[in-house]
């Protein structure tokens, strides 16, 4: 009998460890372009996938590395300059922040249009209050890798050219922060 | 005609029935043969520091990153989760308990870094560091994504096992009884250690055969592409623009390494090149695209791959130099004691190799009167003793050591007589084997007649037919026994265990 139940252990768990490599091996197999079969095995493992962290595609630079993205921030001043700023810039340390900005930058393009209008309002709002202010201006700043032919004939990596800005909108939050005073008067 | 068939038939049935069985004896053999758990804990102590930092650095920015109306709003990340089985505690806490729950997390992580209470902390590390990662979905990157794979497998297997408070609070109690904590075996380390293995094998395979589909990485540009991206790199590498050649042929070799990490890992020939180049590769991602974390947690990660017997031989050297430079006296093995329940790093390394501190201490010269008693009698089960193999020939040295080693029997093994002698007379011996190839017959009977003066341990000598005659005076040796060659390595391993078994004395485990 205790042979049996440990038998049958064996085969579970098996069973378990062998849904678990099917998982881990599909879900980066199905990134685009992927057959319907692979599409079909992903929809299978995706809420265990989810459920434990392991919804990735492991691409990294892949398929080909691409220009990096940053985001400019420009907050207007009363009869002085705007207090202009981006980020990710190489002020912030430690790396690991630095890098967690840069992924605020790169990864909002990969979500979809309703959530990336939330993230950019969030981040107006993130970098308007922190130069007390209630409107701010963001840019979307495409930065090319300069290519070989361009160092080579006495080019720089942070030439001009190889920025692309790109305006995300104006945002102002007087008119939220006044509605928000009139509701907290009303109580 | 129709038996021949039936022959055939039975034949063929055998044949499968016998393959099945092997299938499935090496699937089980793969994933529940018991481990050393001590690569885990190493995993477990590098990987909790890397959570504990990571936790550490968010405490820098944390209500910008994690605030109901931070940089990415608590609803905004709720709505992307709609109807998803996404788990992260976050997403139920308010910014009231923002910074309570925090501190809370940063110290269980210390607690699983340090291996206390691991059983627990490790489950609620792997649940912190989803929890976190799934919180900030914009932030992350393929740092959190390893680190959430390390933690899950950690809390599978008993990463708290070895390098570990826990386990020194073991030897603590263990000692108190007056026995000594012998190094462990589990069957779920050896499922943790192959799922991390297998993980990074995926890992590797996937993010190759992606890059074949970017053009850029068969003309080989994209490796400089990544060099020269401005926001990554913290060293100017413009340089290799006049050796274009260099990056080019990095991207080549990049790819192949990963295609080809999922196979040539497995060859043992091979695994130390394919793990190099990987610790190579990531290091170069720390140190010139200031990815250290990343780099980093890739690299412990392949300390799955090692061979915990060489690591303890390493830590087990380590210690021996820090007790070296710091004029520390070993603790004696059988001294309860003395046994230390601090935590430093000697303490810590002290616990993942018992079996060195035992030979470093040596038999105590007057054992206490309380623990000499329990000693005697519980050493048999609580000591790892060892066999001691002389064998000139490194082929078959190697050959015997991994042969014992296959079928867990512990063993030294050593070219010469000498050290043969040496060997005895230091470590926990329980039984001597000497393959008398290229040796002096009368050295061989001086040596047997020296190891019975000091001990009364069961000598097996291997030896040719033809040599038998030169090997007479053996038999004035007790417990000497002659094992003509060629016999195999079972019949070695039979042999030797029926002298353990008639032994007076504790014997290992050897068949």
């Amino acid at each position: 009998m205790l042979k049996l139940l440990k038998k049958c252990g064996y085969l579970v768990v098996s069973l378990m460890l062998g849904f678990h490599v099917f998982a881990v091996f599909i879900s980066p197999a199905a990134m685009p372009p992927a057959s319907p079969l692979l599409m079909d095995g992903y929809r299978l493992a995706l809420p265990y996938n989810e459920l434990l962290f392991l919804n990735h595609g492991y691409h990294y630079f892949a398929p080909d590395p691409g220009a990096s993205t940053l985001i400019s921030y420009s907050v207007p001043r009363a009869g002085d300059a705007p207090v202009v700023g981006r980020f990710p810039n190489l002020s912030i340390h430690p790396r690991l922040l630095y890098h967690r900005y840069f992924m605020l930058a790169e990864n909002l393009w990969a979500f979809d249009d309703e959530t990336q209008a939330e993230i950019q309002k969030a981040y107006a709002r993130h970098f308007s209050a922190l130069h007390d202010s209630s409107s701010v201006t963001l840019n979307r700043i495409s930065h090319e890798p300069s290519s070989i032919l361009r160092i080579q004939a006495g080019g720089k990596l942070d030439d001009p050219e190889t920025f692309e800005v790109e305006t995300i909108g104006a945002f102002d939050f007087s008119t939220e922060a006044s509605q928000q005073s009139s509701v907290a008067q009303s109580f | 005609m129709l038996q021949a068939r039936g022959l055939l038939r039975s034949s063929g049935v055998v044949w499968l029935r016998q393959y099945i069985n092997g299938c499935l004896e090496a699937w089980v053999k793969f994933w529940f043969e018991p481990a050393d758990p001590l690569m885990l804990g190493i995993i477990r102590l590098l990987g909790g520091w890397m959570l504990f930092y990571n936790l550490a650095v968010w405490t820098l920015d944390l209500e910008a990153f994690f605030g109901d109306n931070g940089l990415q709003p608590l609803h905004a990340v709720k709505a992307l989760y709609v109807n998803r089985p996404i788990f992260s505690f976050w997403l139920w806490t308010g910014d009231q308990y923002l910074w309570p729950m925090h501190i809370a997390c940063l110290a269980i992580s210390a607690m699983f870094c340090l291996g206390f209470a691991t059983r627990v902390t490790s489950i609620l590390s792997f649940l912190i560091t989803i929890s976190y990662s799934q919180r900030v979905p914009i932030a992350n990157f393929g740092f959190d994504q390893i680190l959430g794979m390390l933690c899950l497998y950690l809390s599978i297997g008993p990463s708290g096992a070895a390098v570990s408070v826990d386990s020194l609070i073991r030897r603590w109690w263990l000692g108190r009884k007056g026995l000594v904590d012998a190094p462990r075996k589990f069957a779920s380390a050896r499922v943790a250690m192959r799922l991390i293995q297998l993980h990074l094998c995926t890992i590797y395979f996937w993010a190759g055969f992606a890059k074949l589909k970017g053009p850029s990485w068969w003309t080989g540009e994209a490796m400089w592409r990544v060099i020269a991206n401005e926001e990554y790199q913290t060293m100017d590498l413009t340089w290799m623009a006049w050796v274009p050649w260099l990056p080019f042929l990095i991207a080549h070799v990049t790819i192949a390494w990963e295609i080809f990490f999922i196979v040539l890992i497995w060859n043992p020939r091979l695994r130390p090149l394919m793990l190099l180049m990987g610790v190579a590769m990531h290091f170069g991602i720390g140190a010139f695209l200031g990815m250290w974390t990343f780099g980093l947690i890739m690299a412990f990660a392949y300390l799955a791959f090692s061979d915990p017997d060489l690591w303890r031989h390493r830590l087990a050297l380590f210690v021996r130099w820090m007790r070296g430079q710091s004029h520390v006296s070993p603790v004696p093995a059988f001294d309860a004691a003395n046994v230390s329940s601090g935590v430093g790093v000697e303490d810590l390394l002290e616990a993942a190799v018992p079996t060195m501190i035992s030979e470093a201490a040596e038999l105590p010269q007057s054992p206490s009167p309380a623990t000499a008693k329990t000693s005697a009698v519980l050493n048999y089960s609580a000591t790892v003793f060892e066999v001691c193999v002389v064998a000139v020939v490194a082929s078959e040295r190697s050959t015997l050591r991994r042969y014992f080693r296959d079928h867990q029997v512990p063993c030294r093994i050593v070219p010469d007589l000498n050290s043969g002698l040496d060997v005895v007379s230091r470590y926990r011996i329980s039984a001597v084997v000497i393959n008398t190839t290229q040796l002096v017959p009368a050295s061989v009977v001086d040596f047997a007649a020296d190891v019975a003066d000091l001990t009364s341990l069961p000598i097996l000598v291997l030896s040719i037919a033809s040599q038998q005659s030169q090997f007479e005076g053996l038999g004035a040796v007790p417990r000497v026994e002659v094992l003509d060659l060629p016999a195999s390595l079972r019949d070695i391993r039979v042999k030797l265990q029926s002298m353990c078994d008639s032994a007076e004395s504790p014997s290992p485990r050897v068949c």
